[in-house]
């Protein structure tokens, strides 16, 4: 920033990210602190406008998926360094030579392709932590060094342990079929809760503080709201902050159907739906604030481009759809030619 | 600097008896809050980047507020100063629009409706090309401190809950995440000096 040649700019340039860094959280409620700190200087808001404005613009554009976000370079890295992979890490000798430490955890087979893995050091605990990411409209499949199948659907972020028995679902979906080995359990964490297996293929999603376990074989254990739930076969719970709903019956055949682009809902919202449509197509799709709420139950089909998709699944929804640049948007049936 | 309101004065006449029935409960915070929200909005545009449009904006926060159903919300003063917040941000927008047309991507992003095929194939380069060095500048933060961010800003998952999710402190998330929009927030200042 520009400003920051003056030292006293700098401080107020600084203070001001602050307030923006914190005004994020959800639960940010300290306005009137905010306006005594703008009130004190006309530079202190003046540098938080501009700031917040960018912010605002920064954030609009990384959220837009269309856009393809060029490859890391890292993975390049990653992939010419497999052999070299177990290189002791060292953070600080730059972001390189830690990075090769991924491909330990994971079968070389499984870093073909565009997507993200990368690895960096927990704290304090000296684990190392792989994250995979997929790009919306994206769909991956991997191995793990123990052989267990991975199905990761678009838009999603998991995170692995250096063993490669512990993993995290950081956002999306996600469908395991893990082996499973007696001694050493093979366990998920979403959010506060943790999926352990005994011995299963179970699909999970989470969407922030919105989770979903559904176990279509085997048998797991759900820890969650201080609760153990044993998990049968077709049963599926979902999870919305500290509130843990009672195991549903759900058909054992729609379990991770989504890999074959079959979104099964019991009673979803069209925003819920609006965040999967985008995240199997890659476009950019939004529901109108008139039908965001609306409540959907059935299956829907996610096939061809988004146009197709959408052609398809509009009427089931029972909405239409309209262009607005390069996002689509649901709205209410009537509003199609409303500007 | 800021002309005082004789819309003030319209508002008591207006609440709470002939606010419609959905909205009834938020323009009773915003009655309530008003003096405060009044400050914020003064103080936000003491700098001179807003221009003295607070009366314009108050007025028009109030209709807004009457199209809320209170009861969908948690904290109704934070969702009213959120609403006020949002209503500078897009009125710093305006003006800032009409300082640099070209370069701003949200003048970009709506112009893309409707328009000509080669124009719209030329702004969308636009916007991939500015995306492309907004990620580029993300991603010179490092792969962790970009990633946290996109969690909090983008996700909007919780600080704690990212420390946790990566088996980080959360000191070293607060850490990433200033390096992070440091970075990005630079951006929208010189995309042309990359």
């Amino acid at each position: 920033m520009n400003s920051k040649a003056n030292p006293l700019d700098a401080m107020v340039e600084a203070q001001a990210l602050s307030w923006v860094i914190r005004m994020q959280r959800a639960d940010f409620a300290e306005w009137d602190a905010l306006t005594d700190w703008m009130d004190a200087d006309p530079r202190h808001a003046d540098s938080f406008n501009r700031l917040s404005l960018q912010d605002a613009e920064v954030a609009s554009m990384l959220a837009v998926p269309s856009l393809p976000v060029p490859p890391s370079p890292v993975l390049a890295e990653l992939r010419e360094d497999t052999p070299r992979a177990a290189a002791p890490a060292e953070r600080s000798s730059g972001t390189r030579p830690w990075m090769r430490i991924a491909a330990s955890i994971l079968l070389p087979v499984a870093l073909a392709g565009g997507w993200l893995a990368h690895t960096f050091r927990s704290h304090p605990a000296p684990l190392r932590v792989t994250v995979l990411q997929t790009g919306p409209g994206e769909r991956r499949d991997i191995t793990l060094a123990d052989g267990t199948r991975v199905a990761l659907a678009g838009a999603t972020s998991l995170a692995v342990d250096a063993d490669g028995r512990h993993v995290r679902l950081l956002n999306g979906r996600a469908m395991f079929t893990v082996v499973h080995d007696p001694h050493h359990p093979f366990r998920v964490d979403l959010g506060d809760a943790t999926v352990t297996d005994i011995g299963t293929v179970f699909d999970l999603y989470r969407w922030g503080a919105r989770a979903d376990v559904a176990l279509s074989s085997g048998a797991a254990l759900l820890t969650a709201g201080g609760q153990r739930i044993a998990l049968r076969p077709g049963q599926r719970v979902r999870i919305d902050g500290h509130s843990v709903g009672q195991p549903q019956s759900f058909p054992i055949e729609d379990i991770g159907g989504w890999r074959r682009g079959s979104l099964t809902y019991t009673d979803a919202t069209l925003a819920a739906i609006v965040n999967d449509l985008q995240a199997a197509t890659g476009a950019p799709i939004r529901a109108n604030q008139d039908v965001a709420n609306q409540h959907f139950a059935g299956s829907i089909q996610i096939s061809g481009d988004a146009e197709q998709t959408l052609a398809g699944v509009a009427p089931l929804l029972g909405v239409s759809v309209r262009r607005d640049g390069v996002v689509w948007e649901l709205v209410s049936p009537g509003q199609k030619d409303r500007r | 600097m800021v002309s005082s309101g004789s819309k003030l004065a319209d508002w008591s006449a207006l609440a709470p008896d002939n606010a419609p029935e959905r909205g009834a409960g938020l323009t009773a915070v915003f009655m309530d809050n008003r003096s405060r929200l009044m400050m914020f909005m003064r103080a936000r545009c003491r700098g001179g980047s807003v221009g003295t449009e607070v009366d314009d904006m108050m007025q028009e926060l109030w209709l807004r507020c009457q199209t809320v159903d209170v009861r969908a919300i948690g904290d109704p003063k934070s969702y009213l100063f959120r609403m006020a917040h949002n209503l500078v941000i897009d009125r710093v927008r305006q003006l800032e629009r009409g300082r640099h047309y070209e370069s701003d991507w949200a003048y970009v992003k709506d112009r893309l409706d409707g328009s000509a095929d080669a124009a719209l194939a030329e702004r969308s380069l636009i916007a991939r090309d500015r995306l492309r060095h907004l990620d580029a500048r993300l991603n010179s933060v490092g792969e962790r401190a970009a990633l946290i961010y996109r969690q909090y800003r983008i996700e909007g998952v919780p600080q704690a809950q990212i420390a946790a999710d990566l088996g980080v402190s959360l000191s070293t998330v607060e850490k990433d995440l200033r390096k992070a929009y440091e970075a990005v927030l630079a951006f929208r200042e010189g995309p042309d000096e990359e």
